[in-house]
């Protein structure tokens, strides 16, 4: 009988494991005692409840004064007033380390749940605010993309599931889980979601994202709820502007409904810090653990397009981005989840090195990207970008952001890459 | 005034009105509309157009009576909202927001309610004039210095922020300049301060060398760089394309965009004469353009206050606009708002269908002049649940549904308190539910989202 780590070593990863297994079966070359015990190998956690968590830092989060460079001198030499002093730097190495804020990112290193990958960036970096994440969200650095990398994620799972003929054989009639895919929780719906095929639902606040009617005729309401639904599931009309409302105020609805359920039956005893940050981590922890099987989750954190008064500004938002995550971990792994979510940290562009004129930084190229929590093999990738052999003032990059995609989409999640990023690119080995 | 008897001759020039009545504002009440209706299309359009030719000294005085407090984070917002409802130049305040949106400023950084207060009066004032004139002026602005860090842009150690936005945001667009230009534009713009009073050009501070900038060498400051910039034909082109999108059309054709672009240019950068072109094209009367646009959070709050005559702005209106996607003196960043289907996240849209709710509910039946459902029912005298549905889809969505959407509505009004239906109009408290209800479900339609 054929080993099954030899069978993973040889994996072919443009077929998802999924098939492969099922082939296997098919062929009868495994039996199925194998089979569970190959698939428990490979899929510690069951590959369905595995789901990213994409946190876009918003402003061009400075990474030389994140992931700080204390034991290069021309750190120093280039920023006299708003490096960060040796003595407070969280070490990692003995070359760099964390910014003082990140306590909870240096205790998440220790255990092994971080990684660090270092001068993320793409080549011909581009300094616009809106350009630049535009080519994070599309990861089309060469033409303006109209599809999101998570959107095209989705659009293909969505594909392969429907085609998928297991289904759960347990389901009750009438509790059959409405699946949302992926869920944003912000406001706007960030280009890295656009898809062709999926609607995803954009909710910020559970409790008033309702369909409300008049307080004193709340016996209506189902009425007007039926009334509703058979309009919007009957409206027939060709303009496009009015599918995409179309599709929006039914899926408003449906994920009301849905979401609402859910957060009333999660408990926890964690505290979150105040603030929209932690009342969106708290509300992606219920509906993890509320098993709403979504596979993605964006989140965006604003403030750090810091021209003037970094220092403080930064060392406010870090320790946010710590205490929150922190909190999110612990709520996880109260919950039994804290293995099934991986969280991406990313921000549009790092900053120059030079410090300016207002104790600030202007926009750069190059930064780092952390990974952290379920699947992650913590450490330093990638290398520290030259703080001398510069591109006109600012870091070069040495790994491409798509690698980082790559490697989640094919060894997290279990895609293919090369459908969603349109070509093969490297896996680092961060998971 | 029902529409019912109206010729449909009438009936397509009262919706061609009505297009260009929402384009060129924020809605309007039945006694607002009625003299354009007399006048005629090509009167309506004149008179719009020429803001500062129309009397609003009955504006003023209604502000006076209302006392602001422009130091308040709040009331800005109100006393902004208030203009929109009850201005006699609706296009002046339009314009407004657009250049809000253009030289999107947030009030988040800035923390100065009275800044963005006359931050807003400056762009007013230039709304429809010359562009070069509006954009020095903001370039001077002591909100805009603040927002973009102009005031730590200083000779020795230059601060880019705005130097870059002014070329990528405000004028050409991206594409149309290096990097070395944005170093350089930053040198000019040096010493550009903000005092409590206003601007303050610090000599000490700023940069008097020779600069090189989109080609051209020179000794030049910000005015020179303002000057340089509106000559650009891509400005020209930028600002055509964002005011057809805004007043217009989504995906404007480029002839479109051109012809726009080359008033720009004939008029001696005039936006007045722009806008005038805009709303003359047959691209703006074209049946393609009719209801094409998704309504801003402005627009949908604004218009809606003011169809159902609601004459008070209360603090939860900014609010709740806030919780659709547009804070006023908050845009998300420089870039403003995206519009279009930025509008329409899912949650947003729940945010939308909960505002109409608030509309109609009894909250605000103690109102003086507001128009509940019942009370536009009985002034109209509509007897059945056809003639009711059919008055209230006009009024709301120039009809723009579906058949199937009028069989259903007429089937909710026409069911008792447990949905079976009736022969006839239900009667008192039932009635008044139904109405209600008739009028949400109308103010959720995709349709009402459009303008």
């Amino acid at each position: 009988m054929t080993n099954p780590s030899s069978i993973n070593s040889s994996l072919n990863r443009s077929i998802s494991r999924r098939d492969f297994l099922a082939g296997l079966a098919a062929l009868g070359i495994l039996g199925q005692q194998q089979l569970e015990a190959f698939a428990a190998q490979v899929d510690p956690v069951s590959g369905s409840e595995r789901s990213i968590l994409v946190i876009q830092l918003n402003g061009g989060n400075d990474g030389i004064n994140t992931i700080i460079p204390y034991g290069n001198g021309a750190y120093y030499d280039a920023r006299p007033k708003i490096a960060i002093k040796q003595a407070d730097v969280l070490h990692i190495d003995d070359k760099v380390g964390f910014h003082p804020s990140l306590t909870a990112f240096q205790e998440f290193y220790k255990q092994g749940k971080l990684a660090v990958i270092q001068g993320v960036g793409y080549p011909e970096p581009n300094r616009s605010h809106f350009r630049s994440i535009e080519i994070w969200q599309t990861a089309q650095p060469d033409i303006i993309g109209d599809t999101g990398w998570l959107g095209r994620y989705l659009d293909h799972l969505s594909i392969s599931q429907s085609s998928n003929r297991v289904v759960k054989a347990s389901i009750e009639p009438g509790k059959e889980k409405i699946a949302m895919l992926a869920v944003n929780v912000d406001p706007l719906l960030p280009k890295s979601l656009l898809a062709r095929k999926v609607a995803v639902p954009s909710v910020s606040d559970v409790q008033a994202f309702r369909f409300k009617v008049d307080p004193l005729y709340q016996a209506d309401r189902a009425l007007q709820l039926e009334a509703f639904n058979d309009i919007y599931n009957n409206f027939e009309d060709s303009r496009s502007v009015v599918k995409k409302l179309r599709t929006s105020g039914i899926e408003a609805n449906r994920a009301s409904e849905r979401l609402l359920d859910l957060v009333k039956g999660h408990k926890t005893t964690v505290k979150y810090p105040d603030g929209k940050l932690g009342s969106s981590l708290k509300f992606i922890a219920q509906m993890v653990s509320g098993g709403i099987g979504a596979k993605v989750y964006t989140l965006g954190y604003d403030g750090f397009d810091t021209h003037a008064g970094e220092l403080r500004t930064q060392t406010n938002l870090l320790a946010g981005l710590g205490k929150s995550l922190n909190a999110f971990q612990e709520d996880l792994k109260q919950h039994g989840c804290d293995d099934k979510v991986m969280v991406l940290i990313f921000s549009e562009f790092g900053r120059r090195v030079a410090e300016n004129g207002g104790g600030g930084t202007d926009h750069g190229t190059a930064g780092p990207s952390l990974v952290l929590g379920g699947g992650v093999k913590g450490g330093l990738y990638g290398q520290y970008p030259s703080l001398t052999e510069l591109d006109h003032g600012d870091l070069k990059f040495n790994v491409d952001f798509r690698t980082v995609y790559a490697t989640i989409l094919d060894r997290w999640l279990g895609a293919d890459s090369r459908e969603v990023l349109g070509k093969n690119f490297e896996n680092l080995d961060f998971c | 005034m029902p529409n019912r008897n109206k010729s449909k001759n009438n009936y397509k020039s009262e919706l061609q009105i009505r297009h260009l009545l929402n384009r060129a504002g924020f809605g309007f009440t039945p006694e607002e509309l009625a003299p354009y209706l007399e006048m005629g299309y090509s009167s309506a359009l004149e008179q719009l157009t020429s803001p500062s030719s129309t009397d609003n000294s009955a504006l003023d005085t209604m502000l006076a009576e209302q006392s602001f407090d422009f130091t308040n984070p709040d009331d800005i917002k109100r006393w902004w909202l208030f203009r929109m409802m009850f201005t006699r130049r609706p296009l002046e305040e339009k314009m407004t927001l657009f250049w809000h949106g253009h030289f999107a400023t947030s009030d988040n950084k800035v923390r100065s309610p009275y800044a963005m207060y006359v931050q807003n009066c400056t762009m007013r004032k230039h709304a429809f004039g010359k562009f070069d004139d509006l954009l020095l002026a903001m370039s001077k602005d002591p909100a805009m210095i603040n927002w973009l860090d102009n005031q730590q842009n200083r000779k020795k150690k230059p601060n880019e922020n705005y130097a870059r936005e002014v070329m990528e945001l405000f004028t050409m667009g991206i594409g149309n300049y290096s990097e070395q230009d944005v170093k350089e534009g930053a040198r000019a713009f040096t010493g550009w301060q903000a005092k409590p009073d206003g601007f303050y050009f610090n000599s000490g501070q700023h940069d008097n060398g020779s600069k090189t900038f989109l080609g051209r060498t020179g000794n030049f400051n910000g005015e020179d760089i303002v000057s340089i910039l509106a000559n650009q034909k891509a400005t020209g082109q930028y600002l055509a394309r964002k005011l057809i999108r805004y007043f217009a059309l989504y995906n404007p054709s480029s002839s479109f965009v051109d012809e726009i672009a080359s008033v720009y240019k004939k008029s001696d950068h005039n936006i007045g004469a722009m806008v005038s072109a805009i709303f003359s094209s047959h691209n703006f009367s074209s049946s393609a353009c009719f209801h094409s646009l998704i309504k801003s959070p402005c627009e949908y709050v604004v218009g809606m206050l003011k169809t159902f005559q609601v004459s008070q702005v209360d603090a939860e209106v900014p609010r709740l606009m806030a919780s659709m996607g547009q804070n006023l003196f908050n845009p998300p960043s420089v870039k403003g708002w995206d519009g279009g289907e930025n509008w329409i996240a899912s949650d947003v849209m729940m945010a939308r269908f909960n505002f109409a709710t608030r509309m109609i509910s009894q909250k605000f039946d103690y109102l003086e002049k507001y128009s509940s459902p019942a009370k536009i029912a009985a002034e109209q005298g509509l007897t059945s649940a056809a003639e009711t549905v059919d008055y209230f889809l006009s009024l709301l969505i120039e009809n723009d549904a579906p058949p199937s959407v009028r069989e259903r509505l007429i089937k909710y009004v026409s069911s008792d308190m447990s949905g079976k239906p009736m022969a006839k109009l239900p009667e008192d408290k039932v009635l008044d539910a139904r109405l209600r209800g008739l009028v949400h479900l109308i103010m959720t339609l995709p349709t009402y989202q459009l303008t």
